[in-house]
């Protein structure tokens, strides 16, 4: 990648493996699909965390798991990257063109955050400052796109040399070129037929199902490595939980519900006063009479 | 011949329109069910409720109580007549309230009557209920209840040994364990020693038709009459000198004034417990909220590992045969790898009870520290208001494990959780079509006046026994009327 220009980019490699995969993706029978039941960017941010790892077990797996299926965990990356675009093909075909403004707001906040960063870097001479002179700008969509791209590839290739030095995260970084790629998708098929858009539905499924198969297979190899250590789960976490771990993180534990009054002995005199037919009062019925109100106010 | 169903109250959908009548069809908590909520959502009114319905519809109960509500159950007054209520009256009502008792209890019993009443609940129900159920509180340990013999696996002959060996072994290795765990030895069967020394010379005894009691264990200590264990020699396997501090320290349990109280009273005995009395239907309350952290861990696995094993000896089936409900189930099945001795046998119940038709029906006010994979078979779950956001997604990534398709609506359901109304749950039966509903209970037919004391509970069964007594001698005998229910109607309806 010599030039990072609009039109001489080379296919971003979330593209890449898609198209490389799509044989195999328009292969999984119905039978097989995997139901989506997971935010999909923070699924592929975890195994994209992951895929170091992995790399570093393979020589141990082919040695001491010498009936391990070697080529389905090799390809983790690809399926992962496959995902990511089919997911940006998905939300392309099915969401309206608003949906790409409130993409590229992010993307423009990051691509912000992403240079000012570099920009630090560049003046401490840890990454080539002079790529920075080639970034387009924010104006247009390609642009935002193509931006996004460089610096993620420019980051990464100096991640040695930077990591520790700079607030970016690698997560970051897989975000950037998500967004990217969900932007140059939605700019290339913001007019889809219906049966475009099921298509697209179908192949993220089915990407999907690839993605979560083999990332059980790698799993267990990590199982098998990791099993007297009892730390299976945190070097390779299980997607399922993830999402929902960093979810969790973010919510505010200091605006708790509004807390019931502590357990009172009962109070007649507070008690709805009983109809002439020994029925609920008129108005809403008291709490435990049927019908009563089943939320409270806030 | 229709199946039974529990009427648990009133169930909308989660928009808020109109309600109708919840019947949940018994053979539906086969499949176990979890319910949960803070403190003042209703989880034990609820629980009650269940267990209610549950004897209604002659389906034995078993009720570990850990915090002391469930007792309330022996208030399940057969009219509404407030001299019923008339001794509980002072902690139903604040302290300030100077009134006369009888007012007080007055009030309340109008209260009962016009909440029962609007959930079509008569005098002649709560009659039919009273006369077909027959309440039982064992508080181990302790006299105000019935005591119970948490060694009755080692120290009474079962003939279990008989039929069923390995269950019987089961229960023996509970037992032994906890006697390790009391002197402070290791408990574990598959490494301690002593345990295994300990379990073969009881086998011995028991098998050959006699007791193991400790006594005896003492005896064979000092003189062993074995020569061998598995491959070893007797005294390469566990030397004299251990076994000398081993009888020492059994010694010193069997003298303790306070452990004599754990080796008095009722059999350990599923089968019998479960089994209808004269008739009524049997709710069995073991209730260990007077014991210590510790002490109730042992109890209750000792417990759990009999009922373990008396499930196992069942024929199979598809109806619900008997209801074993926990309140509260924090602490005693935590995640990995706290492993407490109640998590073995609950987990295996939670998993193998469905096929002999026993349901686990387990609630807790502490979602946070459970273990959600244990919990995952379970098919009815109610889910009241909970206190922090933490604990709603910790119960909704718990729920979502098995609810795949609810997974998109979980905040929708987390808003929902936050803004629930006492005595109103979110109820998910995975055998009804209907997905995530609204449950309102109905009302308890059991007076519920809040946790109960020894001595309450002590009062209430006197009170319970005296009625009856008079029952018999005072009135003629009722006709049989076919039931509890002979008024109520069985419609196996879901909601």
């Amino acid at each position: 990648m010599d030039q990072l220009t609009p039109d001489a980019v080379d296919v971003p490699r979330f593209r890449h493996a898609y198209e490389q995969l799509l044989d195999e993706i328009r292969k999984v029978p119905p039978a097989d699909y995997i139901i989506i039941n997971i935010d999909i960017p923070s699924a592929i941010t975890t195994v994209m965390g992951v895929l170091p790892f992995f790399k570093s077990l393979r020589p141990r797996v082919v040695t001491e798991l010498p009936q391990f299926d070697i080529a389905r965990f090799d390809k983790m990356e690809a399926y992962t990257l496959a995902l990511g675009h089919a997911h940006a093909l998905y939300l392309a075909a099915s969401q309206p063109t608003e949906s790409l403004e409130a993409i590229s707001e992010t993307a423009t906040d990051l691509r912000d955050v992403l240079f000012a960063d570099a920009h630090a870097l560049a003046q401490r001479r840890l990454i080539d400052g002079e790529r920075l002179k080639e970034l387009k700008g924010v104006k247009g969509y390609r642009q935002l796109a193509f931006d996004l791209f460089a610096l993620a590839a420019l980051m990464r290739e100096g991640w040695a040399t930077i990591s520790g030095k700079t607030a970016i995260q690698l997560k970051e970084l897989v975000q950037a070129e998500m967004l990217a790629d969900s932007i140059l998708t939605g700019v290339g098929q913001r007019e889809q037929t219906p049966a475009v858009a099921a298509e697209a539905a179908e192949n993220r499924q089915r990407a999907f199902t690839l993605f979560v198969s083999a990332y059980d297979h790698a799993r267990r190899a990590v199982g098998f490595f990791h099993w007297d250590a009892e730390n299976a789960d945190d070097v390779a976490p299980s997607i399922y939980t993830a999402g929902r771990s960093a979810r969790r993180k973010q919510i505010d534990d200091a605006s708790p519900a509004a807390p019931l009054p502590a357990p009172q002995p009962l109070a007649p005199a507070a008690a709805a006063k009983p109809s002439v037919n020994g029925g609920p009062a008129k108005g809403p019925p008291a709490v435990g009479f049927p019908d009563s109100e089943p939320f409270v106010r806030e | 011949m229709a199946r039974p169903s529990f009427h648990l109250g009133g169930w909308r959908p989660l928009n808020g329109s109109k309600a109708s009548p919840c019947r949940l069809p018994a053979h539906h908590l086969v499949t176990h069910g979890v319910v949960l909520g803070m403190t003042g959502s209703g989880k034990t009114g609820l629980l009650m409720v269940l267990v209610e319905e549950a004897l209604r519809a002659a389906v034995p109960v078993l009720v570990i109580d850990v915090k002391g509500d469930l007792p309330n159950l022996l208030l399940s007054f057969p009219t509404f007549a407030p001299a019923e209520l008339l001794p509980w009256t002072a902690a139903a009502v604040p302290a300030t309230d100077d009134r006369p008792a009888e007012v007080v209890a007055a009030e309340l019993a109008d209260e009962r009557r016009r909440g029962l009443s609007a959930w079509s609940i008569g005098e002649a129900d709560l009659a039919a209920f009273s006369q077909s159920t027959d309440v039982r509180v064992v508080t181990p340990g302790a006299s105000a209840g019935e005591l119970l013999h948490v060694l009755s696996s080692l120290e009474r002959r079962s003939d279990r040994w008989k039929h069923d060996p390995e269950s019987a072994r089961s229960a023996l290795s509970a037992a032994v364990s906890l006697v390790l765990r009391l002197l402070g030895l290791d408990p574990d069967p598959a490494r301690s020693r002593e345990h295994v020394l300990l379990s073969v010379l009881a086998e011995r005894r028991l098998a050959a038709g006699g007791p193991a009691d400790l006594g005896s264990l003492l005896g064979d200590l000092a003189l062993p009459p074995i020569t061998r264990i598995g491959a070893l020699e007797l005294d390469a396997f566990l030397p004299k000198r251990a076994r000398r501090d081993l009888s020492a320290a059994l010694n010193t349990l069997l003298a303790s004034p306070t452990f004599s109280s754990w080796r008095e009273g009722a059999t350990l005995d599923m089968g019998a417990w479960m089994a209808p009395t004269a008739g009524r239907t049997p709710a069995v309350i073991v209730s260990v909220a007077h014991l210590d952290d510790e002490e109730r861990a042992l109890v209750l696995g000792v417990l759990l590992e009999e009922v373990l094993s008396w499930v196992r000896s069942l024929p199979g089936s598809q109806r619900l045969r008997a209801l074993v409900v926990f309140d509260e189930v924090y602490g005693f099945l935590p995640p990995h790898p706290a492993n407490p001795p109640t998590k073995r046998p609950l987990v295996a119940l939670m998993k193998q009870a469905r096929a002999f038709g026993v349901g686990v029906v387990v609630a807790t006010q502490n979602p946070m520290d459970l273990d959600y994979r244990a919990l995952s078979n379970a098919g009815l779950w109610c889910l009241g208001r909970l206190q922090t956001d933490a604990d709603r997604a910790r119960v909704l990534d718990g729920l979502g494990a098995t609810s795949h398709e609810e997974y998109g609506a979980s905040d929708q359901l987390g808003q929902t959780l936050r803004r629930l109304a006492p005595r109103c749950f979110l109820m998910r039966d995975a055998h009804a079509d209907r997905g995530t509903v609204l449950l309102q209970p109905r009302w308890t037919m059991s007076f519920m006046r809040g946790p109960m004391t020894r001595s309450e509970i002590r009062l209430a069964l006197e009170h319970r026994s005296k009625a009856a007594r008079q029952s018999v001698n005072g009135r003629p005998a009722k006709k049989d009327q076919g039931g509890p229910h002979a008024k109520s109607e069985v419609r196996d309806e879901e909601p």
